[in-house]
């Protein structure tokens, strides 16, 4: 039974090769909405299986999740297409919460974790469908200087990139944070594989909105996204910011 | 390997011949307003307008929409793009059903973007099942034949392999070479911005670069194959060879293909081809360098690069390349859409995935269904194109009634009409223009006048002149004419307190003469604050002392740009005043006779022998005996053999005195053979009274002034004022090599004031009577301000009118400025004269104004005759004006002399607003804001790039929409048809651009009134200026 937790865990908080199955669902879905959808129910069971197992995380899992969530953060970074980048993002973030349980065993944090970065990866998602939506794809290089052609839009992606590789007051940095800090209290070394992790993220994430927010426009102009769901990121962004600030009180 | 001579006499010529359509880049200091596509002029505009394209990726025309712009704002009349559309139609066969003129009509100034993409290969029959939305022809069954060839057009031929390997693999190679090739040229040449320089640059570009490239460290990772290729010769022109063998590019393609490389990285090939060419460019010869040096390093490090990334298994030569297309047609397909960034967004994903896969079967079934799902799009996107325009001339039902024939007719012709539009639009814009010209030019000539003018003044042919004598001639008894800024006097000029000489004419002339000038007010020395600031600059401008300088001073800097940035008016004002004013000079205008320059040299080495004597035997001033110093300096120059004063004044032994001498000769140049060149350099010094005499009487003849002197005959020249600002000088006078007129001016002026010359050219039957003064003045085009200079110079019967001079050069920068501003700045609104000098000033002295005034913008007018042709009319600033009566012009030498000279520079000022306003991003330099200044001699975009080569946006462009409008010169000449055509005829370069049509020219025949345009090979003969400008009557005159 418990082995049959440990694979199921093993899906949903995705470990080394079962993040395939949550990577190939979530790039033949193509409603925006059910994507969001996956990116925050998903880890949920995992979550809940690794909260309820009686014995902690032995340090194979933990070795196990820190060099499942190295590759596909490193495969974050070759990839073009931002539908295939959030998948991979996902999945990176989500196996370190085998690292969490390790380091701290708090089921509360280790749920706090996975919504911090489930939540701006949702709200990634449907900026990606705006983008798929004027140019049919969200494919960096063959879709270029959005920056320039939609500025409003262009702001938007950039920081929800942001917000999702865990930058300052998102709350996805005071989880990684909060994650490293317990890491060099009980297993110093993956603490380095933790902020390696997280370097993979951000030059992933740079390199993705460089080739997509400059070079040259496309003939066809697109519309750039209204002011009031404009406005409507903008909102939702500061509530990510006050998440990000109320986990920082509860996890640090 | 060793070459032979012949081999490398063959790669030299080779690279010579590849060169040819890269064009001129000369360094900022002094920017020269050039043709972009200067080496194609051979070509006729559209066909060079086309290969620019191929060779530098720029457009040659505005996009549609912009034309229509101007359609819609009448600058482009109907009439004139409708006979346009009319001439295409009549050599297009008919359509049954369809017509075909009111169908262009409606696609040029209906449809906002071009019916065809480059690429579109859709069949008539899919287009008509499409718009009868009837299912498509099947285009999965791919044509490898076909596909092959269409591949090699692209993929092939003269394209660099590491570009081809770009387009198939993403290796990113291009991106890279580029880099590493511009920081070899930055280091090599670099003009002092860098605080260490590449060590061995006197042995030159290649020899330096090759010491270098062993020792890098970015080089070493890849250093294998540069030693290796390095290794293999000592020439570059071997180097050179090795790359291309290796490569196995054929022979007979390596001039195209070296053609391709330069034009890669133009504005550095441009820069470096110009720089070997010119002779006299000190930094030339003092570290050479040219394009076979520059192709070696280019080939050398483009071969290591492929190498590196063949270690993935990708194709490394050229053959290997085609045998890919050949057997892999399909992948190489993909690959070019995908990698090319040609394909379809919604299957990149698809694309990427399979070909990683490399499976065959996967990657034959991806490209058929991808070339379907193409050719859905493009016969979809057609149709729906098609069906647009045909709602605009009411025929939507007939459209979809059509034969096979008759939309495989329509669809050729159309794509063919979008392929030449551009040529359409703007015969079209410029024959409206022309239209607008010759319905305000004044053919009858002017009534004679009864007594002479208050003041003339002679400005230059620029077009910021134009508002200013019009304004001038408005505001009083004025007469003002046009010559090219230099005044007809080509000089060499040496400024005080500058150690190099500049050469003050168009940049098609050498000048012989060397004109110096030399303070007249006592030597004092440099204000503290002076002194301070270089001493600052020294700081800023070392390797380590910045670290401590922003520490330490820093916050002084933070002073001079609060300053700036608040009130750039006031604070500017203040730090001239505190500034080191320029003292009053004269120049060496005469030439010297030879005992003058052989007492100038005694007296210089006379005084370098004091210094020496006093430095290195460090005896004070006043214990150093004429006596002495004559002897040592015939001691030196070997008259005499011993120096019997030098060892009892100085106390010094035979051998010391002997060493002293030596040292004399040696490091202090007190020799035979330096006084020999010292004379040499002296016998340049100034004109003769003969050369003077002859250039003031051309000068005055060319516009036809030779009569009727008035009290002041000012000789106006111009230059701009602007704060941080590199492209200074391309606003300064462009006769003048990029330089400020007002020297020429002043040696104008001095001339012509002479007696002596006065009296010659009394011979001549130019009575210049002895009231009439020359004054030299700077029009500061910026501010519109007209300083006169040399007022000290003027007779005493000349003060008491100063003032209403003066007056009336104020009134009318005024009103010039009042005129421009609201072109400079939108929200200004209606200002009054005052008010809009007051703005103007502040834009010359403001450090973040980008646009401090438009410069040569607009151009469009070359007018060639009596003030009278245009007088009467308000040319914006937008023609180039020359005076020219052709009555003085008996045997045509002058009408020739300015078509050689002022007419070509003004084309070349023409064509490089165009091609700037037509594509900024290739043919022009962008944005000034990102720009960087590279080497103190041009401008980079970013932190790295090519040398931006043309205009910046700023310049052309207002708020991203053209400011200039793109026209060729149009030119008109007030002189009999006959004396014209002979002119043109006896003109080779003229006769090309005309004949090419890099220039429209129309003759306003005095004599006849009749008008002549030149339109397509042909004169036509214009019956009155308010007629149509294109008319029927034809005279097939061949030229």
């Amino acid at each position: 039974m418990q082995a049959l937790n440990l694979i199921l865990a093993g899906i949903f908080l995705p470990l080394f090769p079962l993040g395939m199955i949550f990577n190939g669902l979530f790039q033949h879905t193509r409603n925006a909405w059910l994507r969001a959808a996956l990116l925050l129910l998903w880890p949920l069971p995992g979550v809940w299986i690794l909260s309820t197992m009686p014995a902690g995380i032995s340090n194979g899992f933990l070795i196990w999740a820190l060099f499942s969530a190295m590759l596909y953060g490193f495969r974050a970074v070759v990839v073009r297409d931002f539908g295939v980048w959030i998948g991979f993002l996902a999945t990176s973030s989500w196996s370190l919460g085998w690292v969490t349980m390790g380091v701290t065993a708090k089921p509360h944090d280790l749920l706090l974790q996975v919504l911090a970065f489930s939540l701006p990866l949702a709200l990634l998602a449907m900026l990606v469908a705006e983008l798929e939506r004027r140019y049919e794809s969200a494919y960096a290089g063959v879709v270029s200087g959005v920056a320039q052609a939609q500025p409003r839009l262009a702001v938007a992606l950039v920081v929800a990139v942001l917000a999702v590789i865990g930058s300052p007051l998102f709350p996805a940095f005071f989880s990684m944070l909060s994650t490293v800090a317990n890491a060099v209290n009980r297993v110093p070394t993956a603490a380095v594989g933790l902020i390696t992790v997280w370097l993979l993220w951000s030059w992933s994430g740079a390199r993705l909105l460089q080739e997509m927010l400059v070079g040259p426009v496309a003939g066809v102009r697109h519309r750039d996204i209204s002011r009031t769901i404009a406005g409507l990121y903008v909102l939702l962004f500061i509530l990510l910011v006050i998440t990000g600030l109320y986990t920082a009180e509860v996890m640090l | 390997m060793s070459l032979s001579l012949g081999m490398k006499a063959q790669i030299r010529s080779m690279i010579f011949v590849a060169g040819e359509p890269i064009p001129y880049f000369w360094p900022m200091r002094a920017f020269i307003h050039h043709n972009p596509l200067h080496g194609l002029e051979q070509l006729p505009f559209e066909t060079a307008v086309a290969e620019g394209r191929r060779l530098f990726h720029g457009a040659g025309f505005l996009p549609r929409h912009l034309y229509q712009g101007y359609y819609a704002e009448n600058k482009i009349s109907r009439q004139a793009l409708a006979e346009g559309v009319a001439n295409f139609v009549q050599q297009r066969p008919a359509l049954e059903g369809v017509n075909l003129q009111s169908w262009l009509m409606s696609l040029l100034t209906k449809l906002k973007t071009p019916v065809f993409s480059s690429d579109c290969t859709v069949s008539a029959h899919n287009i008509r099942a499409a718009l009868r939305g009837e299912p498509l022809e099947d285009a999965r069954d791919v044509d490898a034949s076909e596909l092959v060839q269409q591949l090699e057009k692209i993929l092939l031929l003269d394209r660099p392999v590491y570009e081809t390997l770009d387009v198939l693999y993403g290796a990113g190679i291009g991106e890279e070479l580029d880099e590493l090739v511009i920081k070899s040229c930055l280091d090599f040449f670099d003009e002092g911005q860098s605080a260490w320089e590449m060590p061995d640059r006197e042995q030159g570009f290649f020899v330096a670069w090759r010491e270098v490239a062993r020792r890098n460290a970015r080089l070493f990772l890849r250093g294998r194959q540069i030693r290796e290729t390095l290794e293999v010769d000592k020439d570059p022109e071997g180097i050179i060879v090795h790359v291309m063998e290796s490569l196995k590019i054929p022979q007979d393609h390596w001039t195209k293909y070296f053609r391709r490389e330069l034009a890669r990285l133009h504005g550095w090939a441009g820069f470096i081809r110009w720089r070997s060419n010119a002779r006299n460019y000190h930094r030339g010869r003092q570290y050479p360098g040219d394009l076979v040096d520059f192709l070696a390093i280019r080939l050398t490090l483009a071969l290591a690069l492929i190498r590196e990334r063949g270690v993935d298994a990708l194709p490394q030569t050229a053959e290997a390349l085609e045998q890919f297309v050949h057997q892999r047609p399909m992948e190489a397909y993909l690959r070019h859409e995908f990698y090319g960034r040609h394909i379809l967004p919604a299957w990149a994903q698809r694309v990427e995935s399979v070909l990683l896969s490399g499976n065959q079967d996967k990657i034959s079934r991806l490209c058929q269904a991808y070339r379907q799902e193409k050719c859905v799009r493009d016969a979809n996107s057609l149709a729906k194109s098609l069906r647009q325009l045909s709602t605009h001339v009411d025929s939507g039902a007939a459209l979809e009634k059509l034969s096979n024939e008759a939309i495989a007719g329509l669809i050729d012709t159309v794509r063919d009409l979008e392929q030449h539009e551009g040529m359409l639009w703007l015969e079209a814009m410029e024959a409206t223009s022309m239209q607008y010209l010759l319905q305000g030019i004044r053919t009858t000539p002017a009534e004679p006048r009864g007594k002479r003018p208050f003041a003339q003044a002679m400005f230059c042919i620029d077009t910021r002149s134009e508002r200013l004598r019009r304004h001038l001639e408005s505001v009083g008894d004025y007469q003002t004419f046009g010559i090219a800024g230099f005044f007809g006097v080509p000089v060499s000029f040496m400024e005080l307190g500058k150690g190099s000489e500049i050469h003050l004419c168009p940049v098609l002339l050498t000048p012989k003469n060397l004109v110096m000038e030399m303070s007249v007010t006592d030597a004092h020395d440099a204000l503290a604050l002076t002194t301070l600031e270089k001493a600052m600059h020294e700081l800023k401008e070392s390797v380590l002392t910045p670290f401590v300088t922003v520490e330490a001073i820093g916050l002084l800097f933070g002073l001079d740009m609060v300053g700036k940035t608040l009130a750039p008016s006031t604070y500017n004002r203040w730090r001239s005043r505190v500034h080191h004013q320029k003292p009053r000079t004269h120049l060496l205008i005469d030439k010297l006779s030879r005992e003058q320059a052989d007492s100038i040299v005694r007296a210089v080495q006379r005084a370098v022998i004091a210094k020496a004597v006093e430095h290195e035997l460090e005896i004070s001033p006043e214990h150093i005996k004429d006596d002495l110093i004559r002897e040592l300096r015939e001691a030196a120059l070997g008259r005499i053999e011993t120096a019997p004063l030098l060892q009892q004044q100085l106390k010094l032994s035979e051998a010391q005195g002997a060493d002293f001498i030596k040292r004399l000769r040696d490091a202090y140049r007190i020799n035979p053979a330096d006084a020999r060149i010292q004379m040499e350099r002296l016998a340049r010094i100034g004109f003769s009274l003969d050369e003077q005499v002859v250039f003031v009487s051309q000068a005055l003849r060319a516009i036809g002034l030779t009569e009727n002197f008035s009290r002041f005959i000012l000789a106006v020249g111009h230059g701009s004022q602007s704060e941080n600002n590199p492209y200074e000088s391309a606003l300064d006078c462009g006769a003048c090599g990029g330089n400020l007129g007002l020297f020429n001016a002043r040696i104008f002026a001095n001339m012509a004031n002479k007696p002596a010359v006065r009296q010659r050219l009394r011979e001549q039957n130019i009575d210049i009577p002895d009231d009439a003064w020359f004054i030299p003045a700077l029009h500061n085009t910026t501010t519109d301000e007209v300083h006169l200079h040399d007022l000290d110079l003027l007779p005493s019967s000349h003060p008491v009118y100063i003032d209403r001079l003066q007056s009336g050069l104020i009134a009318a920068c005024r009103l010039c400025a009042q005129e421009r501003m609201p072109t400079l700045d939108h929200e200004s609104g209606a200002l009054n004269p005052a008010d809009a000098a007051k703005q103007v000033m502040r834009n010359a002295m403001d450090w973040s104004q980008v646009r401090p005034e438009w410069g040569l913008s607009r151009n469009a007018y070359f007018i060639i005759g009596r003030r009278s042709l245009t007088e009467s009319l308000s040319l914006e600033g937008r023609a180039f004006l020359h005076s020219y009566d052709y009555r003085v012009d008996r045997k045509h030498r002058l009408l020739e002399n300015i078509l050689t000279g002022p007419l070509v520079v003004g084309q070349w000022i023409n064509m490089e607003h165009y091609f700037s306003t037509v594509d900024n991003e290739h043919y022009g330099s962008g944005s000034k804001v990102y720009h960087n200044v590279a080497g103190r001699f041009g401008v980079m975009t970013g932190n790295l790039s090519d040398l931006r080569t043309g205009l910046p946006a700023q310049t052309v462009l207002s708020d991203g929409q053209p400011y200039h409008e793109p026209m060729r010169l149009m030119t008109v000449i007030e002189a009999p048809f006959e004396n014209v055509l002979s002119a043109i005829k006896r003109v080779a370069v003229v006769r090309r651009l005309l004949n090419n049509g890099w220039i429209r020219v129309m003759v306003v025949d005095p004599e006849t009134r009749h008008i002549h345009i030149h339109h397509k090979g042909q004169w036509q003969q214009h019956t009155g200026p308010a007629s149509a400008a294109l008319p029927a009557d034809q005279e097939a005159i061949a030229l």
